[in-house]
């Protein structure tokens, strides 16, 4: 209850710094994507959280379960992530000191919001989750948003990453001479394969390793390809690219954040394409 | 044990890529001894000496091109080695050509391509 109260509290001082910052001269663009961000984290964190206090209440109470808290981490990062991000460009455009005041103030409360999103999953440490979830959870959530899309969005960006072709797994299903377990089999080595790419690079990120980030994304290259995941696959290409050539980490971290939003959907995507070929082999 | 079948020694890092090989090749009908990095192919062949070689060139602790050398030159043997290579790599499977590498074959492999070299590699046996 306690962790509730605060964070609304910190909420509330983010709005009000947010509302007065945003009537200085600003581009109303960036403007209205920052209050619109914020408007929706908000409306999203009471609701979680009136939604939690109402299950508390009750006698039957039982307590958050992972999949609960993972839920509501999942849907406070994106919004949180455009905060970061936006406010980060403007810390980087022309602002008078006042205004830099008022964006280091919005910056530093978003830090302590990603700090409680981090509490949150810490709960699930206690809470002894073993085997892939746990490691599912970890490794994809506990990251510090670090994207910043305005920047990166080009008009090329389509181009960059390409357009995700319908996933078909038959062609691997064939190199496995139909036989569906070895697929599945594969699918479970496929996903340890991106769990520990995605570990080892929010490590080299944070180390600047650019020969690091190169390894691991040309490794984790081949099993994409293998599995027809061609959005993570020039996700990844572009780390390998950029991590020997321009080394621009802040690109690197942009491409990072992409692959982690991407990769849930081609997930779920592969998960439906198994099940769909079990039944019709059925 | 020595089961009359063609003894293969497979060295890739990547689990995900051994495994779907290793079944594909236990299928064509080998005896496949899978290893996951340079260290672990040395010791299997201060043990035991295969048929035929396939490694892929990347490895932690020791490289493909490495293997190359230490099995032509080091050992002096003339077992057939297949290379496994990503693409972009060209400059690798020179160097692998150059030191005694028999064939290579590019990522993403096909199972069904690499049975056929591996068949043309110990046919001329």
């Amino acid at each position: 209850m306690l962790k509730s109260e605060n964070l609304l509290k910190k909420l509330s001082d983010l709005e009000r710094t947010l509302r007065d910052f945003s009537m200085e001269e600003l581009p109303a663009i960036e403007s209205a994507r920052i209050q619109k961000s914020l408007a929706s984290f908000s409306s999203q964190l009471e609701e979680k959280i009136s939604g939690n206090e109402n299950d508390l209440s009750s006698e039957d109470t039982i307590p958050a379960s992972p999949e609960i808290i993972y839920h509501i981490s999942s849907d406070l990062k994106r919004p949180l992530e455009d905060i970061i991000g936006c406010t980060d460009l403007l810390k980087e455009s022309q602002l008078s000191r006042e205004q830099h005041h008022y964006v280091d103030a919005i910056l530093a409360a978003s830090d302590i919001l990603i700090d409680i999103n981090n509490q949150l999953l810490g709960s699930l440490k206690s809470q002894g989750l073993k085997g892939p979830g746990k490691q599912a959870i970890q490794s994809i959530r506990q990251i510090k948003p670090m994207t910043t899309p305005e920047k990166y969005q080009t008009a090329n960006s389509t181009h960059i990453f390409g357009q995700q072709k319908k996933l078909d797994l038959n062609p691997v299903l064939e190199d496995c001479l139909g036989q569906v377990e070895l697929l599945e089999e594969l699918v479970g080595l496929f996903k340890i394969n991106v769990l520990e790419f995605i570990g080892e690079v929010k490590l080299h990120l944070q180390n600047s390793d650019f020969k690091g980030i190169a390894f691991a994304s040309h490794k984790i290259k081949n099993g994409l390809k293998m599995l027809n995941a061609s959005e993570l696959f020039a996700i990844a290409e572009q780390m390998d690219i950029l991590s020997k050539s321009d080394k621009d980490i802040k690109h690197l971290r942009f491409l990072f954040g992409c692959f982690i939003d991407e990769y849930p959907a081609i997930e779920k995507e592969i998960e439906d394409a198994i099940q769909k070929l079990k039944t019709k082999q059925g | 044990m020595n089961t009359g079948k063609r003894q293969l020694l497979l060295a890739e890092d990547d689990q995900l890529l051994a495994s779907l090989l290793k079944y594909r090749l236990l299928k064509g009908g080998y005896d496949v001894h899978l290893v996951h990095d340079g260290k672990e192919v040395k010791d299997f062949l201060s043990r035991t000496l295969p048929d035929i070689i396939i490694s892929d060139i990347m490895m932690p602790y020791f490289s493909g091109i490495e293997l190359i050398d230490h099995v032509r030159n080091e050992l002096g043997l003339k077992i057939p080695i297949i290379i496994i290579s990503s693409a972009g790599n060209e400059e690798n499977v020179l160097s692998a050509f150059e030191l005694g590498a028999n064939d290579f074959i590019s990522k993403p492999v096909s199972p069904s391509e690499l049975l056929v070299r591996v068949g043309r590699e110990l046919g001329k046996i």
